[in-house]
């Protein structure tokens, strides 16, 4: 059984953020990673606040020497202002990073070339078309980025999860990806046929599902609080932002 | 793919809105999505969750307790205690561990009770009842180590609003055998309620928690207090348990089925002055009487054994409908297991559909397309109109001086004016309604829809109001009602809107 396997990427997913965070000025390799993994999973929302604020190409630079200054020097002493979560510490450290701009002109041109991650602007560009017209406000515009990037990572996390279990698992999850929501009208029995299972045996597949799906998003939610207490706080404001 | 915001005003099935920042992952809500992520959407309902005080250990905190098992998740809790997934190490066999709350433990006169009675439920062996393979109790908790089922519990199925009132009666026939297999050894369940009915992929019924309401509690009414009082479990409860000073048989378990029952049925519960099923839902009217004389307050009145209500049921003949549809037309053998729900009528219902609805909106098409037809017929000829009128007083004015025809021609035109006008009327007033509700109809009727909409329309149609497509409306219209009123169709139909309501 994957089991022990599991309990160790969870253990590591659910103090990823909290361990950044204490870790603070000292860099140990480990917190380095943890940020970096973090940073490759949200930098989208960052890019399509820049983008709200400034044109396409100032925006690409900004995001990128934000993301060299933050992964090469200690720029954790602002996790602290951040206080507890990596959403928030993101958007603050980058707001004092646009208003400093002039200090860190070096790492803003170095930015271009740095590998620490792999920012893919083109496929970011397709993903965050906010209309010009919803007068939203950047930090709007970040936070249901948020929502919508952290929302993706979990169902990719869960695809990855299925494919690796072989089988049909993957194209099961596939189908009945739209019952996680528990659509009232799902109609259980032309799906049942689809998947050639009994409908009972399709609701057992769907309860897992859920139930599967609920933990991967609790403990991406884990992954950037300081603490799984504070998950079901999380969901909160982010289903708020989202009104 | 792409999470595109989109603009389409598409709404969510699930809350009804229009989310703000478009779909996730091409047809998910993100609010519905983030709202099933919350700690209260797991897997107890929300009220046992709430009302419990009794904080379940995490599965490491009880490991020591229990060397022998690999104890691997928290699948439940309730108000009597919390159930873990586990694997015993050396059959390796996946078991349920439920441990009960050490406050339940502290009452002096458990360990008593507890002794007593859990060998006899270790005893009890039947398909319909969860497995217990042993009782004992560690340090700190009383535990009992059972068969695992995989699945949900009925309060979950009912939940999700996909159980058609045909699982509802396989449900029942299997709760029936369990409890009169259990009454037969002289245990009473004492809290049957959705929460303990378990639902297995196979769609067979699990019953759980045999007996230990009666071990839990001291009071010999069964009555449970404090924490271990779950809100709402005691709509479930017959009047006598609810009564301390009464004693409690087998009887209160019968009248906690019809309870279920009756929900399964009409998606209420049986308070207050409750209507007979079918009454409150399109339940048969022949179940009326087996689910009102499971409901009665007097347990002398009620069925004395639970078998007797599975009996009723049978002699019902439900299945009539099924039989002349089902392939095999010989009847279950009684020990077979129950039939899979068949929620076969419903595709049946579609295909038989079909044509008669095609039918119908052809008929409307055609008719509307006359109707346009006749309207163009009429502005062209109103157009014409003035000039014909001036061409007449023209020769009126000529036929003063001299001859005497022009009289047969004023008429001509005056008669040819009030026959379109007829036509018009008829066409405007009768035929365009009649074709548009045609055509609605045969849509409404192809998704098994508006059933009484449906058969207004037909009769409509039959009805000589629409004499340029007699044959065809008749035809239609005829099928139609003779589809609609089969009783497969009758309850697909239901079916569709009982799911709508949800
Ligand atoms: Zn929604």
């Amino acid at each position: 059984m994957p089991n022990s396997d599991k309990l160790i990427n969870e253990r590591f997913l659910t103090t990823q953020w909290s361990m950044v965070a204490q870790a603070g000025k000292q860099t140990d390799n480990r917190s380095v990673k943890a940020l970096q993994e973090l940073c490759q999973n949200y930098w989208l929302p960052l890019y399509a606040y820049a983008r709200r604020r400034m044109d396409p190409e100032k925006a690409e630079d900004m995001t990128q020497g934000f993301f060299a200054v933050l992964l090469e020097k200690n720029f954790l002493e602002t996790a602290k202002q951040g206080k507890g979560r990596f959403r928030a510490f993101l958007i603050t450290a980058f707001k004092h990073f646009l208003l400093n701009q002039h200090d860190y002109e070096q790492a803003i041109k170095r930015g271009g070339q740095t590998k620490l991650l792999s920012l893919d602007f083109d496929s970011a560009n397709s993903q965050i078309s906010f209309q010009p017209v919803d007068n939203l406000t950047p930090e709007k515009v970040f936070e249901r980025q948020w929502v919508l990037t952290l929302l993706k990572n979990v169902m990719e996390r869960l695809r990855i999860h299925y494919a690796g279990k072989g089988g049909d698992h993957l194209t099961r999850f596939e189908t009945l990806t739209p019952q996680i929501c528990g659509e009232p009208t799902a109609d259980y029995l032309t799906l049942s046929k689809q998947l050639g299972v009994s409908p009972e045996a399709l609701r057992v597949e769907v309860h897992r599902i859920r139930k599967k799906y609920r933990q991967t998003l609790r403990e991406e939610i884990a992954s950037t609080v300081s603490g799984p207490d504070e998950v079901d706080d999380e969901i909160q404001r982010l289903f708020d932002v989202m009104a | 793919m792409p999470n595109q915001m989109q603009t389409s005003e598409k709404k969510c099935p699930k809350c009804g809105e229009v989310p703000s920042a478009g779909f996730v992952n091409g047809g998910l809500c993100p609010r519905c999505l983030l709202v099933m992520g919350l700690a209260e959407h797991g897997t107890t309902p929300k009220s046992a969750a709430a009302n419990n005080r009794f904080e379940p250990p995490s599965p490491s905190e009880i490991a020591s307790e229990f060397p022998e098992l690999e104890i691997i998740e928290l699948a439940g809790r309730g108000g009597m205690g919390a159930v873990y997934q586990a694997k015993q190490k050396n059959l390796r066999r996946t078991v349920a561990l439920k441990i009960l709350p050490p406050e339940v433990a502290a009452n002096p006169d458990f360990s008593i009770r507890f002794e007593r009675e859990a060998q006899a439920l270790a005893l009890l062996n039947h398909p319909n009842i969860v497995q217990v393979y042993h009782v004992g109790k560690t340090d700190r908790f009383y535990y009992f180590l059972m068969e695992y089922v995989e699945g949900v519990n009925l309060r979950q199925a009912i939940g999700e609003g996909n159980l058609s009132s045909e699982e509802a009666l396989t449900i029942v026939p299997q709760i029936c055998s369990a409890l009169q297999y259990a009454h037969n050894q002289g245990i009473v369940h004492r809290d049957i309620k959705p929460e303990n009915i378990l639902l297995d992929k196979d769609g067979k019924i699990k019953i759980t928690d045999f007996g230990l309401a009666k071990m839990v509690n001291s009071n010999q009414g069964g009555f449970l207090t404090g924490t271990q009082q779950v809100m709402g479990t005691f709509h479930y409860m017959a009047p006598e348990q609810l009564q301390e000073t009464r004693n409690v048989d087998h009887r209160a378990d019968i009248y906690s089925l019809g309870v279920i029952f009756y929900e399964l049925l009409t998606g209420q519960l049986p308070i207050g002055r409750f209507a007979p099923p079918s009454q409150s839902s399109l339940a048969d009217p022949r179940l009326d009487h087996v689910v009102m004389r499971t409901l009665e307050n007097q347990p002398e009145r009620r069925y004395q054994a639970a078998s007797e209500i599975s009996l009723d049921i049978q002699n019902l003949d439900l299945n009539r409908t099924q039989h002349h549809h089902t392939p095999t037309p010989t009847s279950q053998p009684p020990n077979s297991k129950p039939a899979a729900p068949i929620k076969k009528f419903r595709e049946e219902a579609l295909q038989k559909v079909k044509v008669p609805a095609m039918l119908l909106q052809i008929t409307g098409a055609i008719g509307l397309i006359f109707a346009a037809g006749l309207l163009l017929l009429f502005l062209l000829l109103g157009a014409l109109e003035p000039s014909l009128s001036q061409q007449m007083s023209r020769t009126i004015s000529q036929g003063t001086a001299g001859s005497g025809s022009v009289i047969t021609m004023t008429a001509d035109p005056n008669r040819s004016l009030s026959f379109q006008g007829l036509l018009i009327s008829f066409a405007t007033i009768i035929h365009l309604p009649i074709c548009l509700l045609m055509l609605i109809a045969g849509a409404k009727m192809k998704h098994l829809e508006s059933h009484g909409f449906v058969v207004f329309v037909a009769i409509l149609a039959i009805l000589p109001l629409n004499p340029i497509l007699t044959l065809f409306s008749l035809v239609a219209g005829i099928w139609t009602l003779v589809v609609v009123n089969q009783e497969t169709v009758q309850l697909a139909f239901a079916e569709r809107k009982r799911i709508s309501a949800n």
